[in-house]
């Protein structure tokens, strides 16, 4: 093709321009008052399916193993001694604290 | 040259045709409609897993939308499909290409795709007859980069290229079903909306653009940003759309408004943005930036309430399950980490 192409190139770049921007400011467009409002609607009413933000309970969290508790002692009522099996001792009794950390609940507004 | 003069002139007042028109609509802020919402408190997520296998920098992870799988990208020529749960590796595929940007999980589960400096976007079937991973098509068209791609099914995806255009591709005759052209920079990151109809791209030229996927056109573009937009992803309801930028910013654009309605900055952030990912109710707004660090957002009262920080290097990628349970993030140390 000759030189005559060139400038012609830029003027079928430009129409597209103008076509394009046409298009653009033709957008049928809602306030932002209306926008702004379903937005924090839509976040307010699925904070509760938000685990991120609610924070996940450790048994309902699959990326945390499940914890093994033992059953609690059942308070003795007979004045007899009767030996008593260390195994069934809740295990938050003798050990330090849990070695996992505890999850911080979150607030949400 | 009259006739390129009068173009530049309509194109000039267009222009201010759709600030002003923007402008009758801006009646209210996000701010005023958010003012008696209260700030969500301080959210502190732990790291749960760490998924150690890749050898380099990681540059791209996508979530499976069973929320359990994952696939990542490293420079190390791999694809890894985690299980997120038991941190194995369900599948390590070698690339033709170690340099690669961008990866993606189909919705179906079926295929990943990838794709960086060698222009291509190869898709690879999980689910071959023989129990082997391969390359199903190599789609090779674009004159630049891969940046990004997102699967619309097992049979169409949408990629956008260091060659400023988008195309979606008709993935089992392997070519181009449309060209998205329109952006005057690379386009560094796209979205795909959760109806599917439309897509959004953020570009090097500052801008972010709604196109229309079956009328082939784009319908918005946004500015605002001061630099390079690297990370776009549409916010829950489809009705908005987030940016993050090398200007350390992010911003909110509301799609039926046409505007923008907030910018998420703080002066202590003075590193550029590299990925990002709302949380499943839209309120929280994870960030991953240069400084090694992830930022969670108050999405409605435009405040920081988080820092992740545990990465040694840049987080390069970041996404939230599809059931919103966890937040993956990849970075330039070759981890990707769980947290929740």
């Amino acid at each position: 093709m000759s030189n005559i192409s060139a400038p012609n190139s830029s003027l079928v770049l430009a129409l597209k321009a103008v076509k394009q921007l046409r298009l653009e400011a033709s957008v049928r467009r809602i306030k932002v008052s209306q926008a702004a409002a379903e937005l924090k609607t839509f976040c307010l009413q699925n904070a509760h399916k938000d685990p991120l933000l609610t924070g996940v309970p450790s048994s309902d969290n699959p990326f945390r193993p499940p914890q093994v508790m033992h059953p609690p002692l059942t308070p003795v009522k007979n004045k007899r001694l009767i030996s008593v099996d260390f195994c069934h001792v809740p295990r938050c009794l003798w050990r330090k604290g849990s070695q996992e950390q505890t999850h911080t609940k979150h607030k949400s507004g | 040259m009259g006739e390129m003069e009068e173009l530049r002139k309509e194109m000039e007042n267009l222009k201010d045709q759709i600030t002003a028109a923007r402008k009758t609509f801006q009646d209210s802020t996000l701010q005023e409609a958010a003012a008696g919402v209260t700030v969500v408190g301080r959210v502190q997520l732990k790291t749960r897993k760490t998924l150690r296998g890749h050898l380099a920098k990681i540059y791209a992870m996508h979530w499976g939308t069973d929320s359990t799988l994952c696939v990542s990208a490293s420079q190390d020529g791999k694809l890894i499909v985690w299980d997120t749960i038991t941190t194995n590796k369900v599948n390590a595929i070698p690339l033709k290409s170690s340099w690669v940007m961008t990866c993606a999980y189909a919705p179906s589960g079926n295929l990943v795709a990838c794709g960086g400096l060698d222009n291509m976007c190869s898709i690879y079937n999980l689910k071959g007859k023989d129990g082997n991973v391969k390359v199903m098509r190599e789609l090779a068209a674009h004159t630049g980069y891969l940046s990004c791609c997102r699967f619309l099914s097992d049979t169409e995806i949408i990629t956008s290229s260091g060659d400023c255009t988008c195309v979606l591709w008709d993935i089992e005759t392997g070519t181009q079903k449309t060209v998205f052209a329109g952006h005057q920079g690379d386009a560094m990151s796209l979205g795909v909306s959760p109806d599917f109809k439309f897509f959004i791209s953020g570009a090097c030229d500052f801008t972010a653009k709604l196109w229309d996927i079956r009328e082939a056109e784009c319908r918005q573009t946004f500015g605002g940003h001061e630099s390079d937009i690297n990370a776009i992803g549409f916010f829950p309801n489809g009705n908005a759309v987030i940016t993050g930028s090398d200007d350390a910013t992010c911003k909110l654009y509301d799609l039926r408004a046409d505007q923008e309605l907030l910018t998420y900055q703080d002066s202590s952030i003075m590193c550029g943005v590299t990925s990002l990912a709302p949380s499943k109710s839209g309120r929280l707004l994870l960030a991953g930036h240069d400084d090694f660090n992830v930022n969670i957002w108050d999405m409605l009262k435009a405040e920081r309430v988080g820092v992740l920080a545990g990465h040694d290097n840049r987080v390069s990628c970041i996404g939230v399950s599809t059931d919103g349970m966890a937040c993956c993030t990849g970075s330039w140390d070759s981890f990707l980490k769980i947290w929740n």
